[in-house]
């Protein structure tokens, strides 16, 4: 009977206390949502945008701290010279030393950030893609602690410039944006107007891959819905797997009978290639590897030498139309004759991120 | 009296002819069951010769085949055809073969000598030894080795694979060993080291760089479209001289499964059987799988399969099984790489569905022929 | 081909289960151990068997210690059938009787095996059940599988333990007058662990009787089985009848 008493009573205390801190914590929440919107409605401004999703969200103006897990938005904020208001970065983000942000408090990883820590910075907004690795619902984690998640994907080609607005529309820099998207649009142009009136007929039939499957043996390869597909299309090219989808695992038969004349091979590794990338020894070794396996050797494309190495991230998304010179170049070297890519290129990195063009981007055998 | 005798005797000497008769027509059937599955491979791999994504048939077949055995008599062959089938086809169908015989057979072994009908490669923590080692490889080489990595990484890799596959299952009856070697403790031994490399996988998966994760998840995968003729050239006699080790304990595996003091007193040294088969059947099914990566239920399944179709006598089991392994993993390549072409298929997608719900029919079916010691 | 045993100890860990033991069987004696529950009956067999080696004391085969015969050899003179355990994986009966010509062959069965295993699968009754499975049979045939098995060994010591556990009195007294065949006809040794006393006295032509790893009494069924004895190593009262069916022993109550 005693022992029932004591159980009960300890019982009862957590009980309350379990109420106790339970309400602390709603009325924490609410109030902070309240003083929110009674700033609001007070006295600072706020704004509404359109995310990734197409739904409306609305957040502080001009957006002065945020945590970003998105490194293609890490790279936009860059370009519209907003880094003062990056108060925290993913590890995503510290591969882009050219950013300039790696001095920031870093949250963990992109996809499973550590939410005390995004906390403790006490962000307005969190930039987030709108599907990250793991699924997790950074929303629901950080809504009710009046952390907005602004989830912009900045990464596919076709909704870049609108994402890109609606970014730079919360970060109060709309100037700098259209300033941007019109050199974008202006190199987009250069591109169209280099293929024009290009014959079905004239198009090259493109074999793209990763560096990493490639050692393997196994022909892995980007069909629709990858953005190295969209880079080959955007440059003129027909993909061989393009009637397939996402990264089919393809037969080694099958690329002989195709017998690609391209062969485009990529990397996201940023040791062997990228900014901070400077010995070509690792590149040399893939095209050598090409040139003499026992599938691609064979093909059209390696027995006249046309491979090529690009960087993944130039393909991957944000910087499609930049690599669609590179896969343009290659593809159709009368059409773009007198482009440099790397002209390009450099212009995009010294002209927007205001950083020296360095490391390695792409590859071809001498 | 005396004819009483002799008549007693001949009854005596039929009965005797009888039970000889009972013997030889058993093994005659059991040789046929042989024979059929030799068939049945050959078939088996011809199908997959002449059948892939390309549009390589039989004529390019016979063409290609021509050329090189006869080259006086035949034109030579079209590269692609060549390239095709001589590059790409016979080789994954080689590696198939030895894979499945590999697999199998060391399945076979491993259950006779442990005892235990849910013994296999993949139950006794081998394959999650040899994942994490090739998860090993794959991170932390890319890392360390940097450029070095694209030339000698495959090898790495597979090196590493087979040294934590075969030092797991050492470790495994090193653990069972000290515990008295009985079958339980070697499988929770296999499990809960499974489970540890398992741990390790996760762990490496998380911190792997976004390149390496890619490498990883394939070769976790597994799968035979990475066959080349050195792999071949490796694994063939390796294995067949495996097999051919383990098939001379034959009997002494046998005696070992009618219970451990039974085969002492047939003269079996059981400490020394259990660790020499299971040190070659380690031997061989990791050697394979560090070119393979993991492919599930072939060990574990193709043994049952034998054991119904031609009984327990591991003479003619172990052969048995190897056939039969290597039928149903050729079967399922050539599938895995057919049946949505151009696109493959991971080989252990089609093990596994065969597999499983085989596996499952087994266990509510098994009283009658497999009992748990 | 005498089979003596002089001082035997045995003990798991420091835990002795032996103490001493010394007996002597004559080719064509049959000897049955008794003795209560944890007395070291088994251990006792075990050690015959070499399953187990005796910390002391020599066991004598034929004039040579059995510790020192390779195996395969001692594999044709002593056969061996423990308690039965449970079998792993299912073989036909004949497929079980072949394995004690093991000893006898390399990889190929001849003539001579196929000889031996028909004769013993003749005299153990089996040949109707050649091709059955052995988890197929019931308790008293698959005792004749394995007291076949063990004589298909051609040994000239024939190790039981415990033979007539679950079985039925027909199948005991079955499986008993063949292995009494096999010591009297063929003249071999035949050791067993038996706990029925009435089931000893008939069928052994010595017992030997075990208390707390001791040898407590030996010799025939007649000096071993009297009431004072029973009563010391049971710690049962009991009566001896003398009749002309044979020896009995009747317990009445524990003391």
């Amino acid at each position: 009977m005693r022992r029932n008493k004591f159980f009960s009573i300890i019982f009862l205390l957590l009980m309350v206390m379990t109420v106790v801190t339970g309400c602390g914590q709603t009325s924490a929440g609410d109030k902070s949502s309240d003083t929110n919107s009674a700033e609001v409605s007070a006295d600072v401004n706020e704004i509404t945008i359109i995310d990734s999703l197409g739904e409306t969200i609305t957040v502080p103006y001009p957006l002065e701290r945020v945590v970003i897990l998105n490194s293609n938005a890490a790279e936009a904020v860059a370009i519209l010279g907003a880094q003062d208001a990056v108060v925290g970065i993913a590890d995503n983000t510290m591969d882009k030393t050219y950013l300039g942000l790696n001095d920031r408090p870093v949250v963990g990883k992109y996809s499973k950030p550590s939410y005390e820590k995004i906390l403790e910075l006490k962000p307005q907004a969190v930039l987030a893609y709108v599907k990250s690795y793991s699924d997790e619902d950074f929303s629901a984690k950080l809504e009710p602690l009046g952390i907005k998640v602004i989830k912009l994907d900045l990464f596919k080609p076709e909704a870049y410039d609108e994402e890109f607005r609606s970014l730079a529309k919360a970060l109060g820099k709309e100037e700098r944006a259209e300033a941007f998207l019109a050199w974008k649009k202006q190199q987009t142009d250069l591109l169209a107007k280099r293929l024009e009136g290009l014959e079905e007929e004239e198009r090259v039939r493109v074999f793209a891959m990763y560096t990493s499957h490639f050692a393997e043996g196994n022909y892995k390869t980007f069909a629709q819905g990858t953005s190295t597909h969209q880079g080959i299309e955007m440059a003129g090219g027909i993909n061989i797997a393009g009637e397939m989808e996402g990264y089919p695992q393809v037969n080694g038969e099958w690329v002989l009978e195709e017998n690609p004349e391209i062969f485009v091979l990529n990397t996201s590794g940023d040791a062997e290639m990228g900014y901070d990338a400077q010995d070509i020894t690792w590149s040399e070794n893939v095209i050598a590897n090409a040139l003499a396996d026992k599938v691609m050797g064979k093909t059209e494309a390696c027995q006249k030498g046309r491979v090529y190495l690009i960087y993944n991230r130039l393909l991957g998304g944000d910087k499609t139309y930049l690599g669609a010179f590179y896969l343009g170049k290659w593809f159709y070297p009368e059409r773009f004759a007198g482009i440099q890519p790397d002209t390009i290129l450099q212009e995009y990195f010294e002209e927007w991120l205001g950083a020296p063009l360095q490391g390695i981007w792409s590859y071809e055998a001498p | 009296m005396k004819v009483l005798a002799s008549k007693s005797n001949i009854a005596v000497s039929e009965r005797r002819r009888n039970i000889k008769e009972v013997y030889k027509t058993g093994i005659a059937k059991k040789i046929i069951v042989l024979l059929t599955l030799i068939v049945l491979l050959l078939v088996t791999a011809l199908s997959a010769l002449v059948v892939g994504a390309s549009s390589v048939g039989v004529k390019d077949v016979i063409k290609v085949v021509g050329a090189s055995l006869l080259p006086n008599y035949f034109a030579p062959a079209d590269a692609l055809a060549e390239a095709g089938i001589m590059g790409l086809r016979l080789p994954r169908i080689l590696l198939g073969i030895i894979t499945g015989i590999s697999l199998a057979g060391a399945g076979a072994v491993m259950q006779g000598i442990l005892r235990n009908p849910l013994v296999s490669p993949y139950t006794l923590g081998m394959s999650g030894g040899a994942s994490f080692g090739a998860a090993l490889a794959i991170v932390l080489g890319s890392s360390l080795l940097g450029a070095g990595f694209a030339t000698v990484g495959t090898f790495l890799v597979a090196g590493s694979a087979f040294l934590f596959g075969f030092s797991t299952m050492m470790l495994v009856y090193g653990i069972a060993k000290i515990k008295g070697t009985a079958p339980e403790t070697l499988i929770l031994a296999g499990v809960a080291l499974g489970y540890l490399f398992s741990a390790g996988v996760s762990a490496l998966k998380y911190i792997a760089p976004h390149e390496a994760l890619k490498d990883l998840v394939i070769w976790l995968m597994g799968g035979l479209w990475g066959a080349n003729w050195q792999q071949v050239g490796l694994l063939v006699p390796l294995v067949l001289l495996c097999m051919v080790f383990l098939m001379r304990f034959a009997w002494d595996i046998n005696a070992l499964a009618a219970g451990e003091e039974v085969a002492i007193n047939l003269g079996v040294n059981v400490k020394r059987l259990r660790l020499g088969t299971l040190i070659v059947a380690s031997l061989a099914a990791s050697a394979t799988v560090a070119f393979t990566g993991v492919i599930g239920f072939i060990g574990l399944v193709a043994p049952h399969i034998s054991r119904i179709l031609i009984g327990s006598d591991n003479r003619f089991l172990i052969p048995c099984s190897c056939l039969m392994g290597a039928v149903i993993l050729l079967a399922s390549d050539t599938l895995a790489r057919t049946v949505l072409a151009p696109a493959e298929i991971p080989v252990g997608i089609i093990t596994s569905l065969i597999g499983v719900p085989f596996f499952l029919y087994l266990l509510l079916k098994r009283r009658k022929h497999i009992t748990m010691s | 081909m005498e089979l003596f045993i002089e001082g035997v100890n045995f003990s798991y860990g420091s835990y002795p289960v032996l103490q001493s033991v010394s007996m002597e069987v004559k080719p064509g004696q049959v000897l049955s151990i008794i003795g209560p529950n944890g007395t070291g009956k088994s251990t006792l067999l075990r050690c015959l068997a070499q399953v187990l080696k005796p910390q002391g004391g020599k066991i004598i085969l034929d004039g040579r210690e059995i510790s020192k015969i390779n195996s395969r050899q001692l594999a044709k003179m002593m056969g061996y059938v423990p308690q039965a355990a449970g079998e792993a994986f299912s073989f036909t009966v004949l497929e079980t009787v072949l394995m004690g010509r093991k000893p006898h062959l390399t990889w190929g069965v001849g003539q001579k095996d196929l000889d031996v295993v028909a004769e013993v699968m003749r005299l153990m009754h089996l040949e109707e059940l050649a091709q059955r499975q052995l988890d197929e049979l019931s308790g008293g045939q698959k005792q004749r599988v394995f007291i076949a098995r063990a004589l298909a060994q051609q040994p000239q010591v024939l190790l039981l333990d415990e033979p007539t556990a679950s079985l039925d009195i027909r199948h005991q007294l079955e499986v008993l007058e063949l292995v009494g065949d096999f010591a009297h006809r063929q003249k071999g040794q035949v050791v067993m662990v038996l706990h029925d006393l009435n089931l000893a006295a008939r069928f052994s032509d010595l017992l030997l009787m075990l208390n707390d790893g001791r040898v407590f009494a030996a010799g025939s069924p007649r000096d071993v089985l009297n009431e004072a004895n029973i009563r010391a190593v049971y710690g049962v009262k009991a009566r001896i009848l003398n009749r002309a069916t044979g020896y009995y022993v009747i317990p009445l109550n524990p003391v």
